[in-house]
Formats: structure tokens, sequence, C-alpha cells
């Protein structure tokens, strides 16, 4: 009964990622006008449009093994405290990243500016590390 | 212990040995994907999709909703 609570995460963090918006960073690629990346009278905002894709990416692994951790806690602690310990770390830096990302892409999307997608660039480099570090707290 | 219980232990810690596996694969998906459309046209309903996705984190942020297993607990006694 419980090995099926634990197969279910497992199955939706492979869907979701599989799923989860791809890093369409091809040089080559382009976005096919009439998108939400489209602003009225110009072409689509390939730049915007990456870095939002990255963010839900770093996001999403963050988010699942947040879920992952506390739908299986208690088999988890067993295994190493230190597993929860390592992700309660990470937890209220995420929120603030989240808030962060929120208000910067607010900015931007009234003002898109080069300054202003920078701003959303450095807080998504942030992002990825606690993606990266969240990953590394889950047993191996 | 019985052998069942075993079993079931065995398959517990089986699972949770892949939640790393689970995430590397979703790195190799997003490869083959971005590999995929590397010189092609993102669809309109793939751009639509991210930006909902995005802007759903985002309302819910502005709202001051902290998303679930987002907070620190206690520690299990």
């Amino acid at each position: 009964m419980k090995f099926t609570k634990l197969i279910l995460p497992l199955t939706l963090m492979v869907c979701a990622c599989l799923f989860a918006p791809p890093m369409l960073t091809g040089c080559a690629s382009r976005l096919e006008p009439g998108g939400a990346y489209a602003r009225a009278g110009a072409a689509p905002d390939k730049g915007f449009f990456v870095v939002d894709a990255a963010y839900d990416i770093a996001y999403s692994t963050i988010d699942t093994a947040f879920s992952f951790e506390k739908k299986n806690r208690a088999l988890l602690w067993q295994i190493s405290p230190e597993i929860k310990h390592g992700l309660d770390a990470i937890r209220p830096k995420a929120l603030a990243i989240a808030r962060e990302y929120t208000l910067a892409r607010k900015a931007y999307k009234l003002n898109p500016t080069p300054a202003n997608l920078d701003t959303l660039q450095t807080i998504l480099g942030r992002t990825r590390q606690l993606a990266t570090a969240a990953q590394a707290a889950l047993p191996k | 212990m019985t052998p069942t219980i075993g079993l079931i232990i065995s398959g517990i810690l089986a699972a949770l040995s892949d939640a790393p596996k689970a995430i590397e694969l979703v790195v190799a998906a997003k490869d083959y994907i971005k590999s995929l459309v590397a010189a092609g046209v993102i669809p309109v309903d793939l751009q639509d999709r991210i930006d909902a996705h995005v802007d759903a984190h985002a309302e819910a942020v502005s709202e001051g909703r902290v998303p679930p297993g987002w907070e620190v607990e206690p520690d299990p006694v």
C-alpha cells in the first residue's frame, strides 16, 4: 500500500518531467507568431520565452523534490533525517526566489528592456542552483 | 520479518532510490525534446502552456499561497 503511494509520485515526477516545458534554447529555433510571448506589433520575445521555460523547469524540479519528501517523510526520515533537513534549508530560499521571479517577471512584462531580462536571468541562475541542491538532497 | 514484508520494504527502498533517476530521466527527456526543436518552430500551444504554467506559480505567490511541501514543518517525532 505504501509502495503504491511511493510509485505514484515517482510516476508523476517522470511524467511531469517528460511533459515539462523543454528548454528551447536552440539558436535556430524560433517562436511561432501569435503565442503568449508575442507583443502587439513586435516579433515574439524569444529571450523571455527561454528564461520563462527554463524557470518553469527549475521550479518544477524543486516542487517535485519538496512534494516527494513531504509525501514520503516518515520513510525518508528513517533512512536519514538529513534528507528533510537538507530540503528544509532550501524551502525558504525557494519561496523567496519564487517571489523575486514573480516580481521581476511582472516588471519585465510592463517594461521589456534588456536590463529587466538580465534580472530575470540572474534570478533563473539562482533558481537552478536551488533545483540542483534539492535534487542532491534526495536519496541516491 | 516475514518474506512478504521484506519484499515490500525492498520495493519501497528501490522506489526511493529511483527518485534521483527519475529526475535524471527528466533531464534526458528535456535534452531529447530540445534536440528535436532546436532547428524548428516552437508552436503557439507550447508557448501558451509555459506562460500559463508560470502565470499560475506567479499568481499563487502573489496571493501569498505557499505550495504544498514548500513550508518547513516540524521534524517527525
